[in-house]
């Protein structure tokens, strides 16, 4: 269908609107709001498609104006199938009320149906649709603000028909109630979610019953092991229990035998032990005779020895004594010559006294030609200071804080005063005739002043003058505020310039000479440098004379005291002048004198101490030799007190003859009842065989208990056979049942899943072309990271897959921006509309879109209106033309569109 | 003259774990009443004694019912029952033997040969008992018969447990017995126990002295070497000694005098019927035939059958199988269905039918691709999945 005219009247806000000659392609309708663009659109579907002529519904009674003008009425020319058609409607229930189709034929038109039921029906079935909102106007036919996409179960039926019809089928509704079906038996086994078996299926159910029955099934094999284990246990013990029987029974006998040989060896042993005590008891008799024998021989020898040691000790001792008494003399000429020597080297050092008083005089002489000097120097100094000092008294200066504050003074008071003298006035008074003239200045009265006439006088004033002159009156002439200021500047001058003279005064200066400052300022420089010198000079006397005179006048005094006391002492030296020449040569003589008897004396000592060395030698060794002496004669008495106490040798040696003798009867007897090696061993091996005997018993014993205990376990093991058996069999029956189940759940998995890889493969075969063509517009109008735009069962969008995302999980469109998700929209609904006017064009209608998209994306989208307007039988599948009209109140956002119809609607409508 | 059964191997409380637990007990059930059918047999036939050559138990750790029931169904015959301990029924101490009421004196009838020592019956009869001591031996059991050699003109019967050492590759622990100990120990009859087929043996002299009677009830379904029982023999998984031909059978001997060749006579005592089948089917019509031919057998309370198909059916025919599986599984006190080896392959029709032409029917298409794997696993799934699809579509569809 391709719209040619359109006639409004009495619609809504529409007085009568007429748009004739309408174009192929786009139509842009463009008004101001509330201009009547949404009614006009309300008007083409009523009257094409949703309202018969007499349909009182809300949309007609909405479209009633309230003016009362008339009826509504619309009439709508369209081609189909290359026929022109005009549909005219008037909306009424009354009589006026009708609809017409009349077909074009030449220049006129034919009523093609006046009965106006009929009218309608005939033109919604040339439209191909009962609905605006049906068929194909369901994607083409957009209201204003429509950006989604309708949902899939919304989908009419009829324009999925027309889409079967040229796309081609994608999912049957066989296929649907498959899958319903399927799914509902997968439902059994499968979460929905995760796809994993459900915990109360088949599969799972006999998962678990399995498990359980192979822990009951464990359970029952690792008895039988244990049962198989105890049975070779009890076959191994029923083969050793008769060795040990036999064993236990070898032991016995031998017991037997050996308590019996035990029984008859017993006299024997009696005996035999009798002579063994016998023969201890000699020996032991034997071995204290030959120790006492022993004994006697060593105390024998030992006194003979301390005799002899005794006598040789006495013999040293006296030769000892013998040579102490020559030592001794030796020594005493030593000490003497000693003596003798000391005796002369005392005399010669006597004579040192004299030499050092000589050396005290020399030096006395000395120091007292050194303390005159110093105190002569002392006395230059003294005199200098006190001359310093007298001038610094009569010089008086001001110090240099002082003299800055004069100097501020002055460059202070020259500041008041200049500003005082630049506010001066000059009062000038001249009188015609003479007169005499009173005036007060400055609040002082000033002595009156006669002039003659025509005399010029003048005053300076800086605040206030009150001139009286004779009779003629007074003037009087002030300042006002800064009168006063100036009143406090010439107070504060005077108050300088007083101080100033004070200061200046007090130095003994003029304060009306100007360059008295600068004088006092020299006088300054004079008294430091005065100063300085003075200090100077008593730094000398300090460092000459720390003490000062007195304390040099002492020194001296004590010099002349120390002579006397030496010449008091050595009345020789009072006529002798001190040379230092004669004093060395002395000093010289004694030395050598000196040192030649400490020589001889040191010679002396050195002998003394030799010959008292040796004595004190010998006289350690008559002692040691005393000690000697004592010990053996100690010794030698000890000997003879042993001697004594043992005995005579003969009684000794004649005891031990006969020990010997006894020894040997003893041996004698004690071989006489030697036994054999068996009756030495019979109680040990006895003991050793009971030992054995015991262990065997031991071991049989534990057999039994063993055995006892394997029977035991064995019979309390009955039936175990079975229990195996059947826990087998129910691990059997649940491993069938469990892969049965297994099987029957996986094969619904794979029929899920090859169903839903199948559909999908399908559908995408069907509408891949679609989505190429919108792939490759949305790519136009700068979507360019959309990999895949992915279709459903019902034709539309499921989904984008993004460039970087995952294909499996493509995000849905209204996730998408508002202005993407209306550009997406358009996209499919002009790609598929162009696919179904393939045999005859379509009309869309686009009611303000675009209205979120930005100016780039705009004129993109607006090439593409192009496109899809003028259709191309060359694509896959071929698209047909479009007669898109737009409706807008922004007519300057589609001037982008060459071959455009643009209509301005208050031009061609009364409203 | 004397007559008597040689029975063996009867492994009551036998260890079936490859059952549920309901069928398990029932198949070792069925080896009490096949022992009672010896008995039954024993009084027909009048003979003078029972001998059971060992493995009257199947382990030595069977419970006390079993145990009990066992002693008591045997002391209830009217002649002597001897029976001898096998390998897998040791004389063990804490086994079978050494509880009651095995243990116990004063048995009627039954006598436990304990010993290897010769037993005299009847004076004119002498029986050489080689009872098995461990689960496996590398001795003779028979050696010590040599010390007690013919002396009069007394029947000498010989009762072991073992393998008769007929070729050299069988295990040297299996209580291996000369092939010739008939002859060499002067014996009349030598009564063996272990292997599960029935076997003559012929001594030098062409007269069949040595024999196994073979089990009393069958253990296995015939046609397969695996023992899809899960008993597992003592003497070695997997020997072709062990496995029986289907038959539970017992020998009934007479010997007429000493010396003279025994006459040896099968009678069947078997319970149950193992059946293994393999069948193809190819159409719906087949796998009519052949749930009719499985409903119509007779004894389904005694049949143990397992059925293995094979071939290519269409979609339509395998929902048949559900109704052969159920026919088996109902009526039979064991029926087993192994269709792994029967692929589905739906026709064109089908497909029409059943999947149309959408999505449905790529699934299909891929299901019978995956279906052709070689991954058993894989293909099971696929296949499943292929009766599946068909099963709801079907469900679907009506």
């Amino acid at each position: 269908m391709i719209l040619r005219g359109i006639h409004v009247e009495n619609w809504r806000c529409i007085r009568r609107l007429d748009l004739d000659d309408l174009p192929d392609g786009i139509i842009v309708l463009h008004g101001p709001n509330r201009t009547g663009k949404s009614s006009l659109v309300r008007a083409i579907r009523c009257c094409l498609f949703d309202c018969d002529h007499d349909a009182m519904g809300k949309d007609i009674k909405a479209s009633i104006p309230w003016d009362g003008g008339g009826p509504p009425k619309v009439i709508v020319e369209f081609t189909v199938s290359g026929a022109h058609y005009r549909l005219t409607k008037v909306f009424s229930k009354k009589k006026e009320g009708t609809a017409l189709l009349e077909k074009k034929a030449g220049a006129g038109w034919q009523v093609e149906q006046d009965a106006p039921k009929e009218a309608s029906r005939r033109a919604r079935e040339l439209l191909g649709s009962d609905k605006s909102s049906a068929g194909l106007n369901q994607l083409l036919w957009l209201n204003q603000g429509e950006t989604a996409l309708p949902d899939e179960e919304n989908i009419d039926r009829s324009l999925e028909e027309k889409l079967v019809h040229v796309l081609g089928v994608m999912v049957t509704g066989r296929d649907l109630a498959f899958k319903h079906a399927l799914d509902k038996r997968c439902a059994t086994w499968f979460t929905e979610k995760t796809g994993r078996y459900k915990e109360n299926c088949p599969v799972a159910h006999w998962q678990t019953l399995h498990e359980e029955r192979l822990a009951i099934r464990d359970q029952e094999l690792q008895k039988l092991r244990q049962w198989e284990s105890a049975i070779l246990q009890l076959q191994a013990c029923e083969d050793e229990l008769p060795i040990r029987h036999k064993a236990v029974e070898r032991a016995r006998t031998e017991v037997e035998q050996l308590q019996h040989e035990r029984e008859r060896s017993k006299e024997r042993v009696r005996q035999y032990h009798d002579a063994e005590i016998a023969l201890k008891s000699a020996a032991d008799t034997l071995e204290r005779a030959e120790e006492a024998n022993k004994k006697s021989e060593q105390a024998r020898e030992r006194s003979a020895a301390a005799g002899r040691q005794l006598a040789l000790v006495n013999e040293e001792l006296q030769s000892a004594q013998l040579d102490v008494d020559e030592r001794m003399q030796d020594h005493e000429d030593h000490a003497h010559s000693l003596e003798l020597a000391s005796q002369r080297e005392d005399e010669h050092l006597a004579g040192r006294d004299q030499i050092e008083d000589r050396a005290k005089l020399v030096s006395i002489a000395r120091q007292e030609r050194q303390l005159d000097k110093v105190l002569q120097a002392v006395g230059s100094h003294e005199k200098a200071a006190s001359e310093l000092e007298e001038q610094l008294l009569k010089a008086t200066a001001p110090d240099e804080k002082a003299l800055k504050s004069l100097r501020d003074n002055r460059r202070h008071a020259g500041e008041l005063r200049a500003g005082l003298q630049a506010s001066t006035w000059t009062l000038t008074v001249t009188s015609a005739r003479a007169t005499t003239i009173e005036l007060s200045l400055d609040g002082q009265a000033c002595p009156a002043v006669d002039c003659q006439a025509e005399e010029r006088r003048s005053w300076s004033i800086r605040q206030r003058a009150l001139v009286q002159i004779g009779d003629m009156g007074q003037v009087e002439v002030a300042r006002t505020q800064q009168a006063l200021d100036l009143e406090r500047m010439a107070r504060d001058l005077a108050r300088l310039d007083q101080e100033y003279e004070d200061g200046v005064r007090s130095y003994q200066q003029d304060p009306t000479d100007d360059s008295c400052l600068d004088r006092l300022a020299e006088r300054r420089i004079q008294r430091e440098s005065w100063v300085h010198q003075l200090k100077k000079t008593r730094s000398a006397v300090e460092m000459i004379a720390p003490g000062g005179q007195g304390a040099l006048e002492l020194e001296r005094t004590r010099l002349e005291q120390q002579r006397q006391f030496i010449l008091e002492r050595r009345p020789d030296l009072a006529s002798w002048e001190p040379r230092a020449e004669e004093l060395e040569e002395c000093e010289k003589q004694f030395k050598s004198q000196a040192a030649e008897l400490e020589r001889v004396r040191r010679g002396c000592e050195i002998a003394e101490r030799v010959a008292l060395e040796k004595l004190k030698q010998t006289g350690t060794l008559v002692h040691e030799h005393k000690e000697k002496l004592a010990a053996a004669t100690a010794l030698e008495k000890a000997c003879r007190d042993e001697l004594e106490r043992l005995g005579a040798a003969e009684t000794i040696a004649a005891n031990l003859a006969e020990a010997r003798v006894g020894r040997v009867k003893a041996e004698a007897a004690l071989a006489a009842n030697q036994l054999t090696e068996a009756e030495q061993t019979i109680d040990q091996r006895l003991t050793e065989a009971e030992t054995s005997l015991q262990e065997r018993n031991n071991r049989l014993r534990e057999l039994e208990d063993k055995l006892i205990g394997l029977r035991t376990f064995l019979q309390g093991n009955e039936g175990l056979h079975t229990r195996l058996a059947d826990a087998e069999a129910a691990v059997q029956e649940a491993e069938n049942a469990l892969a049965r189940e297994k099987i029957e759940a996986e094969a619904h998995r794979r029929l899920r899943d090859l169903f839903e890889a199948c559909r999908e493969n399908q559908v995408q075969q069907v509408m891949g072309p679609i989505a190429s063509r919108v792939l490759d517009w949305s790519r136009r109008i700068g979507l360019e990271d959309y990999q895949e735009v992915r279709f459903g069962d019902k034709f539309l969008p499921e989904g984008i897959a993004m460039g970087g995302a995952t294909t499996a999980t493509p995000i849905v469109l209204d996730e998408e921006s508002y202005g993407t998700e209306e550009q997406l929209s358009i996209l499919v609904r002009l790609a598929l509309g162009g696919v179904l006017a393939n045999e005859e064009p379509a009309v869309a209608i686009l009611d303000d879109p675009l209205a979120h998209a930005d100016p780039i994306k705009h004129r993109r989208m607006l090439e593409i209106l192009r496109l899809a307007a003028a259709g191309n039988a060359a694509w896959t599948p071929p698209a047909g033309r479009l007669q898109i009209l737009i409706l807008t109140c922004h007519p300057d956002r589609f001037d982008h569109l060459p071959g455009a119809r643009h209509i301005d609607l208050p031009q061609v409508m009364a409203r | 003259m004397v007559s008597f059964l040689h029975a063996a191997d009867l492994h009551l409380g036998m260890r079936t774990t490859r059952f549920d637990p309901i069928v398990a007990g029932k198949v070792r059930e069925a080896r009490f009443t096949a022992l009672d059918n010896i008995l039954k047999q024993a009084r027909e036939l009048r003979v003078d004694f029972v001998l059971i050559a060992g493995d009257l138990f199947d382990d030595p750790s069977v419970d006390q019912r079993t145990a009990r029931r066992s002693f008591e169904m045997l002391e209830d015959l009217p002649m002597p029952v001897f029976v001898l301990p096998g390998n897998h029924d040791p004389l063990l101490s804490g086994g079978v033997w050494d509880r009651p009421p095995w243990n116990q004196q004063g048995a009627k009838r039954v006598r436990l040969l304990k010993d290897a020592e010769p037993v005299a019956f009847n004076g004119e009869l002498w029986l050489f008992p080689c009872p098995v001591f461990r689960k496996t031996s590398m001795n003779d059991p028979t050696t010590w018969i040599a010390q007690s050699p013919r002396d009069n003109g007394a029947i000498r019967i010989g009762i072991a447990h073992g393998s008769l050492k007929t070729r050299e590759d069988l295990p040297a622990d299996d209580h291996l017995i000369a092939r010739h100990a008939a002859a060499d120990l002067q014996l009349d009859y030598l009564a063996l126990g272990h292997w599960h087929r029935r076997q003559f043996f012929a001594d030098p002299a062409g007269i069949e002295r040595t024999a196994y009677c073979g089990v009393h009830e069958p253990m296995r379904f015939q046609g397969n070497t695996t023992w899809q029982t899960g008993w597992i023999p003592y003497g070695g998984a997997g020997r072709e000694e062990f496995l029986d031909a289907g038959k539970g059978e017992v020998l009934h001997v007479q010997i007429p005098r000493a010396g003279e060749p025994p006459a040896l006579r099968p009678i069947d005592v078997g319970h149950y019927i193992w059946q293994e089948e393999t069948r193809e089917v190819a159409s719906g019509e087949d796998l009519a035939g052949l749930v009719k031919d499985v409903a119509t057998r007779e004894a389904f309370d005694r049949r143990l059958l397992r059925l293995r198909l094979s071939g290519v059916l269409d979609a339509a025919s395998t929902l048949r199988l559900d109704a052969l599986r159920e026919i088996l599984s109902k009526r039979y006190l064991l029926g087993e269905l192994d269709d792994t080896g029967l692929r589905v392959q739906p026709t064109e029709d089908e497909m029409r039918a059943t999947a149309g032409q959408g999505v449905l029917r790529r699934v299909l298409e891929k299901l019978q691709e995956e279906a052709q794997t070689p991954d058993p696993a894989t293909r099971q799934v696929a296949e499943r999945a292929v009766l599946l699809l068909y099963q709801i579509a079907c469900e679907v569809n009506s």
